[in-house]
């Protein structure tokens, strides 16, 4: 029954993709100089284009942006940088001195320096890593710094793709396009009408829209209870299709207002799948090579079936802690791990989640994974440890392109030829960019958990003892470096350690990959199409994609063993913490 | 295969490895560098253990720098001996530079007034650049010159290795000529080249052993990517002694540093210098000198070859295929005339008109035929042939010079001559009395085997161009024989540049062979430009690789050198990168169990204690070197396959070994470690 239901969930999953795939491709297809056309029965989409235009059109004459200028890669990465770096001091400001900004009914204070950088960092980045919790934000923090940049962040990504395929389909021409011309494209054709599509079902499943601050409500105590309420299906939507994952509500989409019902649960768990994975999608069309965009997408998503699986098996077992317990009192635990889990949703479709949100750079929740067993843990923490295999919209498929250009090295040599990928050859400045990337991760997520395990300053943070405890400290700088966001929750992360630490790992996880792939992007788009031949390396064979799993895991994946064995590995085969 | 050992070369290859201990050398090698370390570090372990917090006996830390040094010497060893094989063969060449004396001339004078009294003999060192020179029967050429006058056959085996003799003549594209060899008849006027030591050969040798201790772009970039993932892995490893001061263990530093060699590329890093060296070797081998490592590897990557027709994928000899009757004539009739015109004819196309006549069993009355009646070739006559005593004139050549000297023009004789060219054949006129009695259909023959390699070479992926200057009817008719994927007919050699920029605007790699002057320019300007050694200075200048044996179809052979160049560092990395997974599933819980007992539930090999574990694991990284040098310098096995299927069948053999042999080898060592008592 379980394996059939996630059958048919994925079989959904396929057809989602292929839809806003096809769309995201025809929204960027002047921009990344697609070499396919629309199937049939997409046709409509040229219907759509001239009310687009006209909408994006008036927005560029507001902003006084000249979009037929294309820049080269350096142009492209400092208009991301100075834009994003708007955004950041925007939101800074709006964090820090929300008490005295409209729109704060409940009189909430401002954050912390520290803390509003912090949250700065995460939602410019795509992160979304919150260590606050979402009832502390007034409603004009919400909508114009946590919404606007949600949209912002994501449609920023989501510019990167285009750019990046340029690069590989240049014949020996540096353009790679115009950031902003990208950017508002995103938002107007792809964020904000389908976001409106899902919040309009949310609000339908009974999630509230609405500008006030709480609502108060005699229980059937006899007390009164105030419950916070604001544009949640709205912010909702967009922190699900934008890969952004931070709430409004502390407990995220586990909270019945931003995730009502298991249905809502599913339609969200889809979406947050299937927009990083449509980018994917997306790059097929542009290249001209549909297959290889599939085949890609089925080369991670092999391995995310086996985390998956590790992972629901895992819930699928007793929690160790409730057993063990001295209360005497029996719980039936035959439908698995239910501690932090809701009702609503159950183990399995918790565990769905938690992979699927760690497999993207989504981060959002609808259990706490700090309540999993450690076996259920694994799958998260591989998931992010191998960048988030299907990663951020946008980036996501620059990341995969990491990883492709390493292993498009090692198979050219293994068939005797210089390496090549899709008619650009990859010589050393490519292979030492990518490398670097990769490097990355790791220094990010290994030497500050390292910092914070013997000092004190991390380790008073920690909420459970021993391995767990570790897991808790290893799984938020993870979340942090791969852009994530998610939280294991139980640490105290609300310090200045945490707060700045983070920040920094969250920047640097974010703009220096970013830096290096449109680099290589740059150097890709300078060089000459090579033809491909009988000889040249098929990207598309069994063979390749079993050396680029075989290199995800090996390189993204078990570097992070020696950490892992510390944390969730130790526990599970310790049996407790 | 061969067994004889040659000691000396392995003395000084083992003296070698410590020399190259240097840290200053070894930097160039980042993997092998951060083994280096390593053993500094494990070394002040072994006397100073409290400066780490080492915990374990003096034994351990000093069996773990033994073991270091040694991967450190079977590295060096794998380089210098690699370096010493490819030096030996260049040496092989240059003994082939004997003491010569020359005979320089007082003055210049026309080659047949050269007199004994005008030249003097002297030792070849004494000879300068821009002297005349005197060679005749018998001398060996004092230094590498160009004819200036003259034509002499020249024996070049000494070489090429290719024992006939090849003619040098003034002017055009065969007047250079080489030190050392040997002038067999006639006498030639040259004019020196070069100064002593700067001949072609002494260049040539000094650029192999250049090259091929120059990094090439491909393995700059493979040792980029080592050392990144070195530096990934040691964040791993270092972040793992921390880690440990949360469980409350102290993480020895030895075991760190077996885990980081264990996961570091060193295989690959310890072969990459020799898998190069014993490349530009294998190339050296074939009797080619490249001038660069970066030709070889592009020779691996060609997309397409420009191949000449004649000399390449023809012989360049015409054969007598078939005798064509016209007109009323008997079919004797011509079998006789054929056999007779051609009696004496000392030409190829001759000898096989008469090998042709033999075969179909023509009887001549042999005494009418004498030597003094043969009727040789002339530029004017374009006709050979020969008169018998009676009278009868019997001769043959080119149809329209025979049509012209016959006194009728049988009917059919044009249509029959032309499909003959229609076939790519070249047709001949045979007279008898000024009568047209028949054709001979001569046929360029395709080298021995060329169609096979030029079916290799479409498996590989690589296009196939002719350019010849014959008519398009030949080129045609050619190009199918042989199979070659296009060509260029009535194409002059000026042209080559144009075709080679043309196939390179698309992208291509092209890789070209020549031997005039007039094809050094594209020689240049080709990826890979293969020049003939007995072409002129200026293609051999041109192209980055020159041929000793003159032999154009080598060109193909270079191609499999350089794949297997690239396959093999492709291949050991792969090995080397699957070796990681072993390392993570042994030592990891070996080094963790003090703090974690858990983890020993990962022992899935049951192997004996953390400390043996360790040591295995650097025993056999110590050990694989030294197993895989023969394959670094044998290079992988290589057939002409689609790229689908030597991937499928590299990464299945070398990362499939590389997963399990570590694992097998490993558990070996730990059962024998403990089986001898070690532990």
């Amino acid at each position: 029954m379980l394996i059939f239901s996630l059958l048919v969930f994925f079989i959904l999953l396929a057809i989602l993709i292929y839809i806003l795939g096809e769309y995201i491709a025809w929204i960027y297809r002047d921009e990344a100089t697609s070499k396919s056309s629309l199937p049939k029965w997409f046709k409509w989409f040229d219907k759509i284009e001239k009310p687009f235009s006209k909408i994006e059109n008036v927005i560029f004459k507001f902003l006084k942006l000249d979009i037929k200028k294309e820049t080269d890669w350096k142009g492209y990465l400092y208009s991301i940088l100075l834009f994003n770096f708007i955004l950041f001091v925007m939101l800074f400001l709006i964090f820090k001195f929300q008490n005295i900004l409209p729109l704060n009914t409940l009189n909430l204070e401002g954050m912390s320096w520290h803390q509003a950088f912090h949250t700065a960092s995460t939602f410019i980045t795509n992160t979304n890593q919150q260590h606050y919790g979402g009832e502390i934000l007034s409603t004009f923090s919400q909508l114009f710094g946590v919404g606007l940049a949600m949209f912002l962040s994501a449609a920023t990504g989501l510019a990167l793709a285009p750019a990046f395929t340029r690069g590989i389909l240049n014949q020996e021409n540096d353009k790679l396009g115009n950031f902003y011309k990208n950017l508002i494209k995103g938002a107007v054709r792809f964020l904000f009408p389908v976001s409106l599509i899902i919040g309009v079902f949310l609000v339908s499943q009974g999630a509230p829209q609405w500008f006030g601050g709480e609502i108060i409500v005699n229980t059937i105590e006899g007390i009164n209870q105030s419950i916070r309420i604001g544009p949640v299906a709205g912010i909702e939507a967009i922190k699900i299709l934008g890969t952004n994952g931070g709430g409004f509500f502390a407990a995220n989409a586990a909270h019945p207002f931003e995730n009502p019902t298991i249905l809502s649960n599913i339609i969200l768990n889809l979406f947050l799948l299937a927009s990083p994975i449509a980018i994917i999608y997306a790059f097929g069309i542009w290249i001209g090579k549909r297959r290889h965009g599939v085949i890609l997408i089925g080369a991670i998503f092999f391995i995310f079936v086996g985390l998956l699986t590790v992972s629901v098996y895992g819930e699928l077992q007793p929690n160790n802690g409730l057993q063990i317990s001295e209360s005497g009192q029996y719980i039936d635990q035959s439908i698995g791990n239910m501690e932090g889990k809701e009702v609503r949703f159950g183990p399995a479709l918790s565990a769905l989640w938690a992979v699927s949100t760690t497999s993207t750079t989504n981060g959002a929740v609808n259990s706490m994974h700090n309540s999993f067993n450690a076996t259920g843990t694994i799958g998260p923490f591989l998931a992010m440890a191998m960048n988030c295999l299907f990663n951020g919209i946008g980036v996501g498929l620059l990341n995969l392109m990491t990883y492709i250009i390493i292993c498009v090295f090692i198979a050219g040599l293994m068939i005797g030829r210089a390496p090549q990928y899709i008619g650009k050859r990859i010589e050393w400045r490519e292979v030492k960019i990518a490398a670097l990337i990769i490097l990355l991760l790791p220094v990010l997520v290994l030497l500050p958990t390292s910092w914070a395990v013997v000092t004190d300053m991390g380790k008073e943070a920690i909420n459970n003892p021993g391995f767990r405890g570790f897991a808790e400290i290893l799984y938020e700088m993870f979340s942090a470096a791969a852009n994530n966001g998610s939280g294991f929750e139980g640490l105290m992360d609300n310090t200045l350690f945490y707060n700045t630490l983070n920040g920094f790992i969250i920047l640097m996880g974010r703009y220096f990959p970013i830096f290096g792939q449109l680099l290589i992007a740059g150097y890709l788009a300078n060089k000459k199409i090579r033809p491909e031949t009988e000889g040249t390396l098929k990207v598309e064979n069994f063979s390749f994609l079993v050396l680029f799993v075989g290199v995800m895991i090996i390189i993204g994946g078990l570097i992070f063993m020696p950490a892992l064995a510390v944390g969730p590995i130790a526990e599970m085969l310790s049996g407790g913490m | 295969m061969k067994f004889d050992i040659d000691w000396e070369q392995q003395f000084t290859a083992i003296k070698q490895s410590f020399v190259k201990l240097d840290p200053m050398y070894l930097i160039k090698n980042p993997v092998m560098f951060v083994v280096e370390i390593c053993t500094i570090l494990t070394i002040i372990l072994t006397f100073y253990p409290p400066l780490f917090n080492g915990t374990e006996p003096t034994w351990y830390y000093a069996t773990i720098t033994l073991i270091l040094v040694f991967t450190l010497l079977f590295a060096n060893y794998a380089e210098s001996l690699a370096e010493l094989q490819g030096e030996a063969h260049a040496d092989s060449l240059k003994a082939l530079q004997v003491e010569t004396e020359g005979k320089r001339l007082k003055e210049d004078k026309p080659l047949e007034e050269i007199t004994e009294n005008d030249y003097d003999i002297l030792p070849s060192e004494e000879i300068k650049k821009g002297d005349l020179v005197f060679v005749s029967k018998g001398d060996l050429i004092p230094r590498d010159g160009s004819v200036v006058e003259g034509s002499a056959s020249v024996d070049e085996s000494a070489i090429t290795g290719e024992s006939e003799a090849v003619i040098r003549e003034s002017g055009g594209d065969r007047n250079s000529v080489t030190e050392g060899t040997e002038i067999l008849s006639d006498k030639l006027k040259i004019e020196v080249t070069a100064e002593l030591g700067e001949s072609f050969l002494d260049r040539m040798i000094g650029l192999v052993e250049t090259a091929s201790r120059q990094k090439t772009p491909n393995e700059i970039s493979m040792t980029l990517l080592l050392a990144s993932f070195t530096f990934i892995y040691m964040a791993a490893v270092v972040t793992m002694r921390f880690f440990g001061m949360y469980v409350e263990m102290n993480v020895d530093v030895a075991n760190l540093i077996a885990l980081l060699i264990g996961l570091m590329p060193t295989t690959i890093g310890a072969l990459l210098a020799s898998i190069r060296i014993a490349g530009m070797t294998r190339v050296t081998r074939e009797n080619i000198i490249a001038k660069s490592g970066k030709a070889v590897e592009s020779a691996g990557d060609l997309d397409t070859l420009i191949l000449d027709k004649t000399g390449t994928i023809t012989t360049g000899e015409r054969i007598a295929e078939n005798f064509i009757p016209v007109g009323n004539d008997n079919e004797e009739k011509l079998y006789e005339a054929c056999l007779q015109s051609s009696y004496f004819d000392e030409t190829p196309e001759g000898r096989s008109i008469v090998n042709l006549a033999n075969d179909k069993g023509i009887d001549v009355n042999e005494e009418e035929l004498t030597k003094d009646n043969f009727v040789e070739f002339s530029a004017e006559s374009r006709m050979s042939g020969i008169n018998l005593p009676d009278g009868t004139e019997i001769r043959k050549g080119a149809v329209e010079a025979v049509k012209e000297y016959a006194d009728n023009v049988p009917e059919g004789l044009t249509e029959k001559a032309n499909e003959i060219a229609d076939n790519g054949g070249t047709p001949l006129a045979v007279s008898v009395n000024k009568e047209i009695v028949g054709l001979i259909e001569l046929q360029d023959e395709l080298k021995l085997g060329i169609k096979e390699r030029i079916k290799e070479l479409q498996k590989m992926g690589v296009e196939t161009i002719m350019a010849t200057g014959d008519n398009e009817r030949t080129a045609r008719y050619v190009a199918e024989q042989a199979g070659i994927d296009k060509y260029y007919a009535e194409f002059k050699p000026e042209e080559k540049i144009a075709l080679v920029e043309k196939i390179q605007k698309q992208g291509k790699l092209i890789g070209m062979t020549g031997d005039g002057t007039n094809d050094a320019p594209a020689l240049a300007k080709a990826d890979v430009g293969l020049a003939m050694q007995a072409g002129t200075n200026a293609a051999k200048e041109a192209g980055n690789m020159v041929d000793l044996d003159s032999d154009p179809t080598k060109l193909i052979e270079v191609v499999a050198v350089g794949k297997q160049l690239l396959m093999t560092r492709g291949s050991l990395t792969t090995f080397s990168i699957a070796n990681d997974v072993s390392r993570y599933f042994a030592l990891v819980p070996a080094i963790f169990s003090a703090g974690i007992p858990g983890l020993q539930h990962l022992n899935i090999l049951n192997l004996y204690s953390p400390q043996s574990v360790v040591i295995a694991s650097l025993i056999y990284n110590s050990l694989i070197i030294p197993f895989l040098i023969p394959l670094a310098m044998k290079g992988v096995n290589y057939k002409a396959e689609s790229s689908a299927k030597l991937l499928r069948k590299n990464l299945f053999m070398y990362g499939g070994a590389g997963l399990i042999a570590p694992f097998i080898s490993i558990k070996i060592i730990d059962t024998l470690l403990v089986m001898l008592g070690v532990f």
